[in-house]
């Protein structure tokens, strides 16, 4: 019911109207001879004063009545009601590996399911819905057209599953998008596209315009790894390089083509520092840049470190590389290191049972790109240790992170045995390491037992089955023992994750260093440069490896549990299926609890006066008043009823 | 005759008084009284020659008892015959024939105004005509007004030739207000001496004043009628609302309208006038209850006993 409250401005108006039309027709006393005789009729009948007064409150209750019913009428009150002009919804599910992921006793697949049929239990029966999948080889897969039956419905969707490796669902939504091109004879519009996914493809992303898009729908153009090649019998030359290729006004999506691209900030910067003990001179040439780049020369006194800036023009296109070379009194005692690019000086080494690293902790790790690059794993300078020690005679220079190892060289004893479903305990939020950061859901599957910790290490995160975390030193350098894997618990699942291995290398190093994407030393050999980061930004942190969820903006809007509405646009919707417990990012959308406001109904809005309905209540209650309560005087009700002259005719003494 | 007593009769019914003073005054009004004093002097030709029979015992003509003789007595009403059968001396008593004399009490309460048909225009109307009949038979009449005047004198009048200033003291009379209308006059009708016959033409609503009064003319052993004049618009109000005014107090009262009120009212009235006629019959005053709109010479045959068919 919907009221224009502006209408209620009248109603003082009418009020007045009604005040003076009473006023005006306000009845004289009636004058009598003998008041006395009325008063005996009023004391006479014990059931006239029974009936009166009620007659009499009742009277007034239908007047009154009327009157709410005009003031009402005045109003414009419109009664409006939603019709539902069905639907034909286009699921595209997304089959890949990375939705058999499992977190409380669900995987992703089975709550995108189940949340995409609960909402869909919410609307009429005219929708329509189509099942779009996507075959092993990428290409759409129409599993189930257009059909109103629900259970049909149900049991197409649980007929699938995820495929053991991954899938890319962007020609299924470019198929989807041809389904719902063109507005439907039966509904008249435009179908609604709705994606189950976890949104871990890159090509979702990029279908949904977060990366930058290349003329004709092609991938953009990326930084491509490039290998430099250096001489072995110069051993006191170290060399990296890169190439660029493409154009590269697309290389560098914003300023117009031909503006030095030194003004975009794309620079190639080289650190150099000397870890001798006495000066060196060094000669440093850089190839494929302009002709007064090439060659520099470079004093560097003991311990210094130096950034040489070398700006990347538009001309710059194939091959850059850049060669370091000692002077001739450079000896094998003299180190000079040289980084470059735009990561942190922070050597990573990762020795994993598995052959690779845990895809959780590299991403987690990518995520500290201000810190390391993973895959630039050379020297010593950050040992990750995943389920495997240190290889037999090599030492443990620097920190360090360790993840299962049983019987690590640290100041703790790990039992033998294995623990199972544990939850988290207690938090020893002083320490830096988990500083600021809230594990309030940890759950981890299986780990290696601690049963002891010595003076040098402290336990960080306590679980119910035994410490879960322990952060201390080994010989002066510092390390962080996991009792678990990343990949057998919740941890991965938290945005606390990646923040809490930053952590680990805040409390490691201190101050961030110097960015140097890679690094040579003089007299190692070749090296490679990775292109410094492809990865997305949000918030500061690198959630590629977490599975990020870019959107259209508008498409989602947050307001407690997850709920999408629709903002009118034609387009698909994109329902991501994370977990549960990856809330804690400002921004992040997840899918905790899809209510049915996500597949919110379309409905058409009809409204239906009420102001003649509330006209004809008032009219009526005033007649009924008029007729059986307040206006049955005898002079009406002669009116209303024949033959009612007999009361004239009778007299007293016949009484 | 009987076919100008009909006319009579009939031009009354036809033509009901517009008011007291048009009425009065009108030439017409006076033919019709003269009619009916032909009509009544008629019907009581030999009963009323002359003179009238009276309450007190006299020197008259006519036979009224036996009483014993006591010393003092006049010898010439001593009836011998009886002596000489049964040997006691029994006196015979004789009633004095005087002329008629009529003591008409007119209600001027507010009550009486009220009515399409004002209750107190008819009672005048009825007043006069009575009046003329008496004054025509060579009696007196009173006029008296309830509540009375300020020096509570009663009006004399005698013989017919007063009866156009009777009429006009009839049309002189000023509204009275409130509520007690017979009191004073009780103490006004002490003063005469002679009270053989009295009228009242009211509505009675004051009861208690007049039971009061029916006491008083009981105790004077005074041949009294009571006229109760009702309107139609008392007997069954055609109008009624919440908001009612006494004419009389000016008080108001809120009475909830509805048949139920309607009835009981009814019902009210009907006991108020029951009271008044069973008032009058234990004092042993005549009574009749006239409708305003009733024609004014059926009901003066109806006071004189005449019915319609005699007539």
């Amino acid at each position: 019911m919907f009221l224009r409250p502006e209408a209620l401005l009248l109603a003082p108006f009418f009020l007045l109207f009604l005040f003076v039309l009473g006023r005006l027709r306000r009845r004289k006393p009636i004058p009598v001879p003998s008041l006395a005789i009325w008063a005996e009729a009023l004391q006479e009948s014990r059931r006239f004063s029974w009936v009166g007064r009620p007659r009499s409150f009742f009277s007034e209750l239908l007047l009154f009545a009327a009157l709410f019913g005009l003031i009402a009428a005045l109003a414009l009150p419109v009664r409006r009601t939603l019709v539902h002009r069905g639907e034909d919804i286009v699921v595209v599910v997304d089959r890949s590996v990375t939705m058999a992921t499992r977190t409380g006793g669900m995987s992703r697949f089975e709550r995108a399911i189940a949340t995409f049929l609960e909402s869909l239990s919410h609307r009429t029966g005219s929708d329509r819905v189509a099942l779009l999948s996507v075959s092993p080889g990428g290409e759409p897969e129409l599993c189930l057209s257009f059909e109103a039956d629900r259970r049909r419905v149900r049991s197409a969707l649980e007929a699938l599953e995820p495929y053991p490796y991954r899938v890319s669902v962007a020609a299924a939504l470019r198929f989807a998008d041809r389904l719902t091109g063109k507005p439907s004879p039966r509904t008249g519009h435009r179908g609604r596209v709705v994606l189950l996914s976890d949104s871990v493809d890159s090509e979702v992303n990029r279908w949904f315009g977060k990366e930058s898009e290349s003329e004709g729908g092609e991938a953009p153009a990326r930084w491509e790894r490039a290998t430099g090649v250096v001489s072995d019998d110069i051993a006191n030359v170290g060399f990296v390089g890169f190439s660029v290729s493409g154009d590269s006004s697309s290389i560098l999506s914003g300023p117009d083509r031909g503006e030095a691209l030194s003004e975009t900030g794309l620079n190639l910067e080289a650190s150099l520092r000397n870890f001798g003990n006495r000066g060196v001179d060094l000669a440093m040439r850089i190839e494929g840049v302009s002709e007064e780049s090439q060659l520099r020369r470079i004093e560097l006194a003991p311990s210094e470190t130096r950034i040489v800036t070398v700006p990347l023009t538009s001309a710059t296109e194939g091959e850059v590389g850049l060669t370091l070379e000692g002077d001739d009194d450079f000896a094998g005692d003299d180190e000079v290191r040289a980084w470059v690019g735009s990561l942190k000086p922070v050597p990573l080494s990762v020795f994993s049972s598995e052959g690779d690293a845990d895809p959780f902790l590299a991403g987690a790790l990518a995520a500290c790109e201000e810190w390391i690059d993973p895959r630039a794993s050379v020297a010593a300078g950050l040992s990750v240790f995943d389920g495997v020690g240190p290889p037999v005679g090599r030492e443990l220079e620097g920190p360090s992170l360790w993840f299962s190892v049983p019987n690590p060289s640290l100041p703790l004893e790990t039992g033998e045995g294995t623990f199972r479903e544990a939850s988290l305990a207690g938090v020893d939020s002083g320490h830096p390491v988990v500083a600021g950061l809230r594990f309030d859901h940890l759950f981890v599957e299986e780990g290696l037992e601690v049963v002891g910790v010595g003076n040098e290490a402290r336990v960080v995160l306590q679980g119910s089955r035994g410490p879960l975390v322990v952060a201390g030193e080994r010989g002066g350098v510092p390390f962080v023992y996991f009792a678990f894997r990343p990949s057998a618990s919740s941890l991965p699942f938290f945005s606390s994750f990646p923040l809490l291995i930053r952590n680990c290398l805040s409390w490691f190093y201190g101050a961030p260093g110097i960015e140097v994407a890679a690094m040579a030393v003089l007299g190692q050999g070749e090296d490679s440069l990775q292109r410094p980061s492809e990865s997305l930004r949000w918030n500061g942190v690198d959630l590629r490896g977490m599975a990020p969820a870019p959107v259209r903006e508008g498409r989602f809007v947050e307001a407690g549990a997850f709920r999408l509405e629709d903002d009118g646009s034609e387009g698909p919707i994109v329902v991501n299926f994370l977990d549960p417990v990856a809330s804690e990012l400002p921004g992040r959308q997840e899918t905790r609890s899809a209510s049915a406001g996500f597949l919110a109904p379309v409905d058409e809005v009809r409204d239906q006066s009420w102001s003649g309905w509330c006209v004809a209540l008032a009219l009526a209650l005033l007649l009924a008043d008029w007729l059986f309560l307040s206006g049955l005087t005898p002079g009406r009700r002669r009116w209303f009823r024949s033959g009612s002259r007999r009361g004239l005719e009778v007299a007293p003494n016949e009484l | 005759m009987p076919r100008s007593r009909s006319r009579v009769v009939s031009r009354a019914e036809s033509s009901p008084p517009q008011s007291a003073m048009e009425t009065i005054s009108d030439p017409a009004f006076l033919r019709r009284l003269e009619a009916l004093n032909r009509l009544v002097r008629k019907t009581f030709r030999g009963e009323l020659r002359g003179e009238s029979p009276s309450m007190r015992q006299g020197q008259g003509t006519l036979f009224r008892d036996f009483r014993p003789y006591s010393f003092g007595d006049d010898l010439r009403y001593v009836d011998w015959n009886i002596y000489a059968r049964l040997g006691a001396m029994v006196v015979k008593q004789f009633e004095a024939e005087e002329n008629p004399e009529l003591c008409l009490v007119l209600d001027t309460s507010s009550s009486m105004r009220f009515g399409r048909l004002e209750k107190l225009q008819y009672a005048s109307v009825v007043a006069a005509a009575i009046s003329y009949l008496v004054l025509a038979n060579s009696g007196t009449v009173r006029i008296a007004f309830a509540p009375p005047t300020e020096d509570g004198s009663l009006s004399v009048f005698r013989g017919i030739g007063q009866s156009n200033a009777l009429f006009r003291r009839l049309n002189q009379f000023d509204a009275a207000s409130g509520t007690d209308a017979f009191r004073g006059l009780i103490e006004s009708l002490q003063r005469c001496k002679r009270l053989s016959a009295v009228v009242l033409l009211s509505d009675f609503y004051d009861f208690d004043s007049f039971s009061r009064l029916a006491a008083f003319l009981r105790h004077r052993r005074t041949r009294t009628f009571c006229v109760h004049v009702v309107c139609r618009e008392e007997v069954a109000p055609q109008e009624f609302g919440d908001h009612l005014v006494d004419v009389e107090s000016g008080e108001t009262q809120r009475i909830p309208g509805g048949p139920e009120t309607l009835a009981a009212y009814r019902k009210a009235f009907a006991r108020h006038c029951l009271r008044v006629e069973s008032e009058c019959r234990k004092d042993e005053i005549g009574y009749v209850r006239v409708d305003s709109e009733k024609p004014y010479v059926k009901t003066v045959l109806d006071l004189f006993g005449i019915r319609r068919q005699q007539a």
